[in-house]
C-alpha cells in the first residue's frame, strides 16, 4: 500500500506539473538559465541554486522546488560546454570532462562530445532519481527510530566527513573549517534557553546569522575575487555542427554507465562531497577498468561518459540524506536546504510525517528537470555555447550586485549585507589557504542540530555519556568519527605503514603460485 | 601557492585559532551562565548554552595545536621569521587587482548601499567594476584605482562628518546629485585616458551599456515584480516610480 501510494505521488506530480503551462515555462526557464550559468567559467551549480533561492521566496514550494532542481541539473550538465568547447570547465564537476571532451573537440567531434555528455548526463540523473525515490523513504522511517543521541553523532559525523574529503592540503583544514562553521552557528539567542551568545549587544545578532547571505557569501564572494585576480580568460570556442543524442555509443559503454551512476549516487550520499569528486572517481574508475588507458586523455568516450554520469547521478544522492537527515549531500544541496527552509519544509526524518508526499514530488521534479536538461541541450546546445565570448570581467561585476541584492532581499537588511562581504572575505582566504569551503557551511547548517541534541541528551541522561555508548548506532557513529581523527594522526600512518612494509615484505619470501 | 609559503601562512593561521579558541573558552565562561539561575530556570552544566561553544573552542584549539606543530615540522615557523626582517615587500600585480575587488564590494556594501539611492550606487559600482578589469591594462586600472578612491574619501569625509544630512535638507537628493556628478565625472575621465585606442574605447562604450542595462532590468524585477523595498530608493528609483504608475 505504501509502495503504490509513493508511485502515485509520483505520477501525480509528474502530470500536475507537466499540464502546468507555468510550471513547464519555469522548469524550462530555469533549466536554460541552468545551462547557461553552469557553462560561463567561474560560475557554479552552487551560486546559481543560492543566488535563484533568493528570487524564489514568492513562488510555492512546488513551484521554488522545480525552479532550483531545474537550474541544478542544468547547471552540473552545462559545466561540460566550457569542458569540451574551451578547455576550460564551466563548473568544477565537469573538470575531468575536459579530459577527453576538449581532445574530442579538437578532433572535430565536439557535436558528438556534446551529444555524449547530454545523453549520459540525462541517464545518470534518472539513476540518481530512482535511488532517491527507492532509498529516501526508507532511511526516512529508519531515522524516525534516532534519538538526540544519534543526532548528535550524525552532525559531528557529517562535518568531519566533509572536513575529511574535501581538504585540499590538510585533513584537518577540512575540520578546521567545520568547526569555524559551528561556530558561526552558536551567534544569535540558543534554542533552548534563548541566552544569547556571542552577540556583542548588537540586537540585529539576536536571531543569528541568516543561513542564505552566509552561503551566498561564502560561495559568491571568493569566486567573483578569484576569477578576476587570477585573470581567468577564455579562448575561441569549437565549432560543431549539430549536437544528437548518443544512445548507440553510450549502450556499447553499457557497464560504464553503471559503474559511474553508483559511484556518482555513492558519492553524492556523503555529506558535503560533491559533484567534482564524484566525476573523478568515476573518471579514475573508468580508466582503471578500460581495456585501453592509454585512450583516456586523448579523446575517449568512456571518459566523457564515466564524469557526466557520475557528476549528474550525484543529485538525486546528494539529496538523499538532504530529506531524510536534514545533511546536504553537496555544496548545491546545501543551498536547497536554506531554500527548504524560507519555504518552511523541516527536512529530517519528520519529513514523511510532516510532509508525507514532498520526497515523491522532488523525485517527480528531478525527473522532468533531467527530460528538460536533456531536450534544451540536444535544441539550444549552439546557441548557449555564444554565452563563452561573454568575458568574465563584464559578468562577475553583475554577480556581485546579484548576490549583493539576494541577500538582501530575503529579509530585507543591510545587516546581511554587512556580514556577508566579511564571510565572503574570510572564505576566499581561507580557500586560498587550503580550506575547504563545503564544511565551514555544513557547520553552519548542522551547528544548531549538534549543538541542541548534544544538550537534550544529556538531559535525558541527567548528565550521563554512558548512552552515547550504549546505543549500537550511536556507538558506531562514535567509532568512525574517533577513527577518521586517529587515521590523520603521525603515530596511526607510521603504524600502518608498518604494516603494509611488513605485508610488502611478506609477499615478496613467499610468491604466489600458479 | 608553494608548499613552504603555505606553511608559513598555516603557522600565522594556527596561532591564531589558538587564540581564538582561547577566546571562546574565556568568553564563555565569563558571560554565558553555566549553573545559575537564566530566566527562572535553574541552570546545570550540562543543559546550558555554553556547554557547545566550550566545546567548540577546546577542539578549535586541539585542531590549531596540530597544525601549528605542522607548520613547525615544515619549516613554516622558520620561513615566518625570514619574511619577518626581509626588506622586499613589493605590490604584485594579482594582490593590486585583489585590493582593487576588496575597494569596490567594500565602498558598495559599506559606503554606497546605506546612503545612496540603490539604483545609482549599482549604476557607478558595476562601471568603476567593469572598467578596471575589462579595459585590461596595469597603467589604467592604477589611474582608475586612485581616482576611484580619492572620490571615496571624499563621500566618506561627507557621511562620516554628517555633512549628507545637512545637503538633503537644504535639497532633496543633494547626495544622490552628487555622486552621480562623481559618475559622470568618473566617465569623462576614463574616456579621456582611453580616447586614442580604439579597441579601448569600444570596451569602454560596452562597459557603459553593461552598467546601466543590468541596473535597470534587476532593480526594476526586484522592486516591482518581486516588490522588495530597495535599501535607498532615492531620485533615480523615485524618476523609476513616476515613470512605471505613468505606464500602469
Amino acid at each position: 500500500m505504501f509502495i503504490l501510494q509513493q508511485i502515485w505521488d509520483f505520477y501525480a506530480t509528474v502530470f500536475h506539473t507537466a499540464l502546468s503551462i507555468e510550471n513547464i515555462l519555469l522548469l524550462f526557464g530555469s533549466v536554460i538559465l541552468g545551462i547557461t550559468f553552469g557553462a560561463l567559467p567561474g560560475l557554479t551549480a552552487t551560486l546559481g541554486v543560492g543566488l535563484l533561492t533568493t528570487l524564489t521566496y514568492g513562488f510555492s514550494t512546488n513551484a521554488a522546488m522545480i525552479t532550483l532542481l531545474g537550474m541544478y541539473v542544468g547547471a552540473v550538465y552545462g559545466g561540460s560546454y566550457g569542458s569540451i568547447c574551451v578547455n576550460i570547465p564551466g563548473t568544477a564537476a565537469a573538470a575531468a570532462t575536459a579530459m577527453d571532451g576538449y581532445p574530442l573537440a579538437c578532433k572535430g567531434e565536439a557535436g558528438r562530445a556534446l551529444g555524449l555528455t547530454t545523453t549520459a548526463s540525462f541517464i545518470g540523473t534518472m539513476v540518481g532519481m530512482f535511488f532517491l525515490a527507492l532509498f529516501a523513504p526508507l532511511i526516512a522511517k529508519l531515522a524516525l527510530q534516532f534519538t538526540s543521541f544519534e543526532f548528535f553523532f550524525l552532525a559531528f559525523f557529517g562535518i568531519m566527513i566533509s572536513g575529511g574529503l574535501t581538504g585540499q592540503d590538510l585533513v584537518y583544514k577540512g575540520w578546521i573549517a567545520g568547526l569555524i562553521g559551528l561556530f558561526l552557528s552558536t551567534i544569535g539567542r540558543d534554542h533552548l534557553q534563548f541566552f544569547p551568545r556571542f552577540t556583542f549587544g548588537l540586537s540585529e545578532l539576536d536571531g543569528g546569522l541568516e543561513v542564505v547571505p552566509v552561503l551566498i557569501g561564502a560561495f559568491g564572494i571568493p569566486q567573483i575575487i578569484q576569477v578576476i585576480r587570477d585573470q581567468l580568460s577564455v579562448g575561441e570556442a569549437k565549432k560543431f555542427q549539430r549536437v544528437l543524442p548518443e544512445f548507440g555509443i553510450i549502450l556499447r559503454r553499457i557497464k560504464t554507465i553503471i559503474r559511474s551512476a553508483l559511484i556518482g549516487v555513492g558519492i553524492g550520499a556523503v555529506p558535503g562531497i560533491g559533484e567534482d569528486i564524484a566525476a573523478w572517481v568515476s573518471y579514475g574508475t573508468a580508466k582503471k577498468a578500460s581495456k585501453h588507458p592509454e585512450m583516456f586523455g586523448k579523446g575517449a568516450y568512456e571518459g566523457v561518459i564515466a564524469s557526466e554520469t557520475a557528476n549528474n547521478a550525484c543529485i538525486g544522492g546528494a539529496i538523499i540524506p538532504l530529506l531524510t537527515l536534514g545533511i546536504p549531500g553537496s555544496p548545491p544541496a546545501v543551498m536547497l536546504l536554506g531554500a527548504l527552509m524560507i519555504h518552511n519544509v523541516t527536512p529530517g526524518p519528520m519529513i514523511s510525517i510532516e510532509n508525507p508526499h514532498f520526497i515523491m514530488e522532488m523525485t517527480a521534479i528531478l525527473c522532468l528537470a533531467s527530460f528538460a536538461t536533456f531536450i534544451s541541450g540536444l535544441l539550444l546546445a549552439k546557441q548557449v555555447v555564444k554565452v563563452l565570448r561573454i568575458p568574465p570581467p563584464v559578468f562577475m561585476p553583475i554577480v556581485l550586485v546579484l548576490c549583493v541584492i539576494g541577500s538582501y532581499s530575503l529579509g530585507t537588511k543591510v545587516f546581511n549585507l554587512y556580514l556577508m562581504v566579511p564571510i565572503g572575505i574570510l572564505a576566499y582566504y581561507m580557500q586560498s589557504m587550503g580550506y575547504p569551503i563545503a564544511p565551514l557551511v555544513i557547520g553552519v547548517i548542522l551547528g544548531p542540530m549538534a549543538d541542541e541534541n548534544l544538550r537534550r541528551a544529556l538531559m535525558v541522561s541527567q548528565g550521563s555519556f554512558l548512552p552515547f555508548f550504549t546505543r549500537p548506532v550511536a556507538l558506531i557513529l562514535f567509532i568512525i568519527i574517533v577513527w577518521m581523527f586517529i587515521s590523520q594522526t603521525p603515530f596511526y600512518k607510521r603504524f600502518a605503514g608498518e604494516l603494509r612494509g611488513k605485508r610488502f615484505k611478506g609477499k615478496m619470501a613467499n610468491p604466489p603460485t600458479e | 601557492m608553494d608548499k613552504t609559503e603555505l606553511r608559513r601562512k598555516d603557522f600565522v593561521t594556527s596561532l591564531l585559532l589558538i587564540a581564538f579558541g582561547f577566546f571562546l573558552i574565556v568568553y564563555t565562561v565569563s558571560e554565558i551562565p553555566m549553573k545559575d539561575s537564566w530566566g527562572g530556570v535553574m541552570n546545570v552544566w550540562y543543559v546550558s548554552p555554553g556547554l557547545f561553544p566550550i566545546c567548540i573552542g577546546l577542539l578549535i584549539m586541539l585542531m590549531g595545536s596540530i597544525l601549528c606543530l605542522r607548520a613547525i615540522k615544515d619549516g613554516g615557523a622558520k620561513k615566518v621569521l625570514d619574511t619577518l626582517f626581509s626588506r622586499e615587500k613589493r605590490i604584485s600585480e594579482k594582490t593590486f587587482r585583489f585590493m582593487g575587488i576588496l575597494l569596490i564590494i567594500f565602498t558598495y556594501v559599506y559606503l554606497y548601499i546605506p546612503r545612496v539611492d540603490y539604483f545609482l550606487s549599482t549604476m557607478l559600482i558595476l562601471m568603476v567594476f567593469i572598467s578596471f578589469y575589462y579595459l585590461d591594462r596595469q597603467d589604467l586600472l592604477k589611474k582608475f584605482f586612485m581616482f576611484y578612491l580619492t572620490g571615496c574619501l571624499v563621500f566618506l569625509i561627507l557621511f562620516v562628518s554628517g555633512i549628507d544630512h545637512y545637503l538633503n535638507q537644504q535639497f532633496l537628493y543633494l547626495t544622490d546629485v552628487l555622486v552621480f556628478v562623481f559618475f559622470l565625472i568618473y566617465l569623462a575621465y576614463s574616456r579621456i585616458l582611453i580616447r586614442r585606442d580604439e579597441a579601448l574605447r569600444k570596451k569602454w562604450r560596452i562597459s557603459l551599456l553593461m552598467s546601466v542595462l543590468p541596473s535597470l532590468v534587476l532593480i526594476a524585477s526586484f522592486k516591482y515584480f518581486l516588490l522588495v523595498p530597495l535599501p535607498v530608493e532615492g531620485g533615480f528609483i523615485e524618476i523609476m516610480n513616476i515613470f512605471r504608475y505613468a505606464l500602469r
